[in-house]
């Protein structure tokens, strides 16, 4: 990026990249579980929010 | 039977409703001007080591010790930690709710900037006049009223009506904060916003200065230790998951932090970079509201930038705000009371004890200073809490329990049996010593000092520790109710 120190632009990307990547990366965890709780919940044949 | 009868329609109901408990004022006003004044990069490392060492582990003991307990902070320490220690739970209480007290004096600024903003007053009168004429005065306690009532107004309708707010206001609150975070990073000259912002300064990382400003800052922005994801948690469903959302509310408040020291700082550099020193000294309400609407006037479209600002700051104090109503409400509706009489009570005494704090500005820096810093007791004492139930157990049957998404190991066990409890006492340790010093530090009526925090945390521990058997008889009993809280 022009005129951003490459120190900065490193410090940047790792602390962005992990604060933001690491949100990302749990809530499409977190997606993906669910979908799988819900087909599971399909299957053994349960309707409705779970209490 | 012993879970309450609302629960959360689904994990994204909870996780929706606990972001916007944990993003605050505090992620938008605070932590960019912290920041600044820490040293910018080096205090971001910090930062981050803090999420993962105080914010993450007090998350996952909140979760669990609300999904077990089912009872709100006085009820879930009586009936997991010890009847002898709900007063603990009181304390976590009154914390919240002594800052609940003045918080609604902020949304209420929030909300009247906002309608500034929206009808251009903000644009036509300098910023500073309408603070001035505002701040302190009997406007703001019609603010504080308003803010206070759209609260209660959500409250009213239980955690099924805080779960239809938040998963409107939540996703609108992260859409405007990119928005602006956008906006900010193209203006000319932002490129200086981004270089101070990451720019590490390493020797400054010996500065032990950095690194409790950092701890503070998490504990304060992720709201762990405050026991409102405790409260939330009483309303999980049986099966869900502990761990992972625990893991999400900390990297998801954070996400909005940065999004938003992004946002202030790159405004500020592109548009009056000869001044940052002067506006990131200005304090939070200065900041807030006397130069973020000059740099915005001064921008191209500022006007409508400056709407979705204050929009997006309006939603955040809101969703904290409930939280807090709602904390209080549970902790009464646990005594005997019933839900609506109990929500009417917090109502009544929010607005009569609010009061002070909307008409007078160094009795609301007082309460912010003392009651925010008892944040770091209520963290501590979730942690002692913990390690008396007993670490493993609670890992084990509760963190890692039934529809847990991730599996935690020993480490948590470590971090809150030992780092957390040695993180809040230095911590502690060092607020008081620094406030400590000096003529007329022990001074019990001063605004900020250790003298007025001594007077205030000594009466509510003399009260809560004379009221203890009371509190553990109306709120607690009955014992651990089982890992998901199951059993009656």
């Amino acid at each position: 990026m022009n005129g951003l120190d490459p120190v900065a632009v490193v410090t940047m990307t790792v602390i962005c990249g992990f604060v933001w990547g690491g949100f990302v990366v749990l809530l499409a965890r977190a997606i993906g579980r669910e979908g799988a709780k819900r087909r599971h919940g399909r299957a053994e044949g349960r309707r409705g929010p779970e209490r | 039977m012993s879970r309450p009868a609302e629960v959360f329609s689904s994990r994204w109901g909870l996780i929706l409703a606990t972001l916007g408990m944990a993003v605050g004022t505090g992620n938008i006003w605070r932590f960019p001007r912290i920041v600044a004044t820490n040293g910018g990069g080096s205090f971001l490392v910090a930062w981050v080591v803090f999420l993962l060492l105080w914010s993450v582990p007090l998350i996952l003991v909140e979760f669990s010790f609300g999904k077990r307990a089912r009872r709100g902070t006085v009820g879930a320490f009586a009936r997991l930690v010890g009847e002898k220690k709900a007063w603990m739970g009181g304390w976590v209480a009154l914390c919240t709710i002594g800052i609940m007290f003045y918080y609604s004096v902020v949304a209420g600024w929030c909300l009247r900037y906002l309608w500034a903003a929206a009808t251009g007053e903000l644009a036509a009168r300098a910023p500073a006049a309408v603070w001035e004429g505002f701040a302190g005065s009997p406007a703001a306690v019609g603010t504080h009223a308003v803010a206070l009532g759209l609260s209660f107004a959500v409250v009213w309708f239980g955690v099924r009506g805080i779960e239809r707010v938040a998963k409107v206001l939540i996703p609108t609150l992260a859409l405007l904060v990119v928005v602006l975070a956008v906006r900010a990073v193209t203006l000319p000259g932002a490129a200086a916003g981004l270089d101070f912002l990451f720019s590490p300064d390493w020797a400054a990382l010996g500065d032990v200065r950095i690194w409790l400003e950092a701890l503070t800052q998490n504990a304060w922005d992720t709201g762990a230790g405050w026991g409102l994801i405790l409260t939330y948690a009483v309303y999980m469903r049986a099966r869900e998951d502990v761990p992972l959302n625990g893991f999400l509310i900390g990297f998801g408040n954070n996400s909005v932090s940065l999004l938003a020291g992004i946002m202030v700082l790159c405004t500020v550099f592109a548009i009056n970079p000869g001044a940052r020193a002067e506006i990131v000294g200005a304090g939070n309400e200065g900041l807030t509201f006397v130069w973020m609407p000059q740099l915005f006037a001064r921008m191209p479209g500022g006007e409508w930038f400056m709407v979705l600002f204050f929009l997006a700051l309006s939603f955040a104090a809101l969703t904290s705000l409930i939280s807090m109503l709602e904390l209080a409400t549970r902790v009464l509706s646990d005594f005997g009371l019933e839900r609506r009489r109990a929500l009417l009570a917090v109502g009544a005494a929010g607005f009569v004890f609010g009061m002070p704090s909307a008409l007078h500005m160094p009795f609301f820096r007082n309460q912010d200073w003392v009651w925010a810093l008892g944040l770091m007791v209520s963290g501590l004492f979730f942690a002692l809490g913990a390690r008396r139930f007993g670490l493993r157990r609670l890992r084990t049957e509760t963190v890692n329990g039934d529809g847990a998404d991730l599996r935690i190991g020993r480490w948590w066990e470590v971090l809150v049996g030992v780092v957390v409890p040695v993180e809040a006492a230095v911590l502690l340790g060092w607020w008081l010593w620094q406030a400590g010093q000096g003529e007329g530090a022990w001074e019990p009526l001063s605004e900020f000092n250790v003298g007025t925090v001594a007077l205030q945390w000594g009466v509510a521990l003399a009260a809560l520790l004379a009221a203890n058997r009371w509190l553990a008889r109306r709120s607690g009993g009955g014992g651990d109710a089982g890992p998901a809280g199951e059993r009656p």
